[in-house]
């Protein structure tokens, strides 16, 4: 017989648990609603705001060429990151991610990291998607003839407070939502491909000056190229995030694994496709600071009702990216409040929607704190560094992954525990994991080393405080509800 | 002035879902007990099909 780790639940409540409701016990769950295309509208939801706005921020930095790299560069990353984590979640049926994998293969320590670093990460990426859709309405104010100044504040807040109600009344619509406005900005890449007769590189595009110059290619040399990894993130950050709805899946098993990996596969598509028709249209000293790349190359190349549907695209991927942060953000917040790393009292579910509705709330002035700063103090460069904060989190625990990887294949063998998806040739995945993104740390150092120094530092305290005042409340055997056979070596 | 209009709507909309949602917050909280709201687990799904699972959901377990 398999024996089964300390703390497992007991057989009513996993089966209360997996019925999904208020079971005979009372005991309430998270609804077990979503399937694979939600799973995938979550992940690529997050990120496609990326492939609309400020991945062109690397052809600064690397040139047009050193953009394309930074995109398979750090595709390879993320690939890496989708893999390992579809393995690991597909056995991981909770909220929390790469928390609960933490708290499960690491210690407590490091699962209150890599809980924080997610809602950092989340939270922080919220807060830019309300100010650039507070900018959003203004230019579409200005397009359509008005000349005054749109005040920024109440659309942040709109933004922010139409979402949180949505993710606090349910989680079905809000992914459903989801899916909807992320497909439609997805397919509107790939209508400007087609419009620009993309199979064609002579028919619209102009990649002449492109191949003949290498200073419009290269302009910076390969350590030009090494600093666009920290804006070739842009492409990809937040695919993870699809391990926070794990225990919203009715299979996680399944949609995991599909819901990411299509996600991902998604993601290298949609980046390069940017890629092609930005680069091909608009010169690298406009695209690398422009606000709206794809609007602009639909407005200077397509016009008409593809600018339109770009416009479009942009609105609703901006959205997407805010309310799946939302999502995610508050699983994170909630699963530790779950487990006593931050007060019990985060820890509620909703008894009538089955949402984390306390972690949804919590977070909602500290997301509009952040998305108007840059407004309040009229300093706009504010957001970049929001953002950064943000792509540093991420980073973080990207790092986390490449031991937590090792540590789950060691602990739990193949054949030791039941999963939705393996992942091959390990362990180069973890390992290359590893190698790049010391790579994108190092760049973004280049960039922003002080805001790396502080948020290190931030860490740093957050650790000292769970350690000192914290610890003490974390019930270690009680923490593991789930099945898993133990360990192996204890 | 539709832009006026907007704002207006948008800070209007913004409080009512704010306030809505704080209220329904705090009725949930004095409806429910604590222990209650907090009760819920990591979750499981069709891996409880695997060998570890079963075992949990052995019905000689459960009388044990």
């Amino acid at each position: 017989m398999t024996s089964v780790m300390p703390g497992s639940p007991r057989p009513d409540d996993v089966r209360t648990a997996a019925a999904g409701g208020q079971g005979p016990t009372g005991r309430l769950a998270l609804k077990k609603v979503l399937g694979p295309a939600h799973i995938w509208g979550l992940g690529v939801g997050i990120v496609l705001v990326g492939e609309y706005m400020g991945w062109n921020f690397s052809v600064q930095k690397g040139g047009m060429f050193g953009a394309l790299i930074a995109a398979w560069v750090v595709g390879v990353l993320y690939t890496c990151v989708a893999m390992i984590d579809s393995e690991v979640t597909s056995t991981v049926a909770a909220a929390g991610g790469q928390y609960t994998q933490a708290k499960h293969m690491i210690g407590p320590l490091m699962a209150f990291n890599v809980g924080l670093f997610l809602v950092l990460e989340y939270t922080m990426l919220e807060a830019a998607d309300a100010n650039v859709m507070s900018y959003l309405v203004s230019t579409i104010a200005t397009h359509l003839g008005y000349t005054g100044s749109v005040n920024q504040y109440a659309f942040i807040i709109l933004a922010i407070m139409v979402l949180a109600f949505l993710n606090y009344r349910g989680v079905l619509a809000t992914l459903s939502i989801n899916l909807v406005i992320t497909a439609i900005a997805a397919i509107a890449i790939v209508v400007l491909f087609v419009s620009l007769q993309g199979w064609n590189p002579d028919a619209q595009l102009h990649f002449a000056g492109l191949a003949s110059s290498h200073s419009n290619a290269l302009p910076y040399g390969w350590l030009g190229v090494l600093a666009a990894f920290q804006f070739g993130m842009w492409y990809y950050l937040g695919i993870e995030g699809t391990c926070q709805a794990a225990e919203e899946c009715r299979s996680a098993a399944r949609s995991i694994p599909l819901g990411t990996m299509t996600g991902i596969i998604t993601l290298l598509i949609a980046a390069v496709l940017t890629w092609y028709v930005c680069a091909g249209t608009l010169p690298w000293q406009y695209l690398s600071v422009s606000i709206t790349p794809l609007f602009d190359t639909a407005l200077v190349n397509a016009g008409g009702a593809v600018a339109t549907l770009l416009a479009v695209g942009t609105v609703f991927a901006t959205l997407a990216s805010a309310n799946g942060c939302i999502n995610d953000a508050s699983r994170a917040w909630f699963s530790m409040g779950r487990d006593n790393y931050l007060p019990a009292w985060f820890g509620a579910i909703h008894p009538r929607y089955r949402t984390p509705f306390r972690a949804i709330l919590f977070l909602v002035p500290v997301a509009i704190a952040f998305a108007i700063l840059p407004v309040l103090l009229n300093k706009p460069e504010l957001l970049a560094t929001v953002i950064t904060f943000s792509i540093l989190s991420a980073l973080l625990m990207y790092s986390f992954m490449v031991p937590n990887m090792f540590r789950f294949r060691k602990l739990w063998p193949l054949g030791e525990l039941h999963r939705g998806y393996t992942h091959p040739l390990h362990p180069l995945p973890a390992i290359t994991l590893g190698v790049i993104a010391a790579l994108v740390l190092f760049a973004t150092f280049l960039g922003y080393g002080t805001t790396l120094v502080t948020l290190v530092i931030f860490y740093l305290l957050a650790s000292v405080w769970f350690v000192l005042f914290r610890y003490r409340y974390v019930r270690r055997g009680q923490q593991f509800t789930m099945p898993w056979p133990r360990p192996k070596g204890y | 002035m539709i832009v006026h209009v907007a704002e207006y709507l948008a800070w209007i909309i913004s409080a009512l879902l704010g306030a809505w949602m704080l209220f329904d917050a705090i009725k949930v909280s004095r409806e429910h007990s604590e222990e209650f709201l907090t009760t819920s687990v990591e979750g499981t799904d069709e891996l409880l099909t695997s060998s570890a699972a079963e075992e949990i959901l052995d019905p000689t377990e459960e009388t044990a």
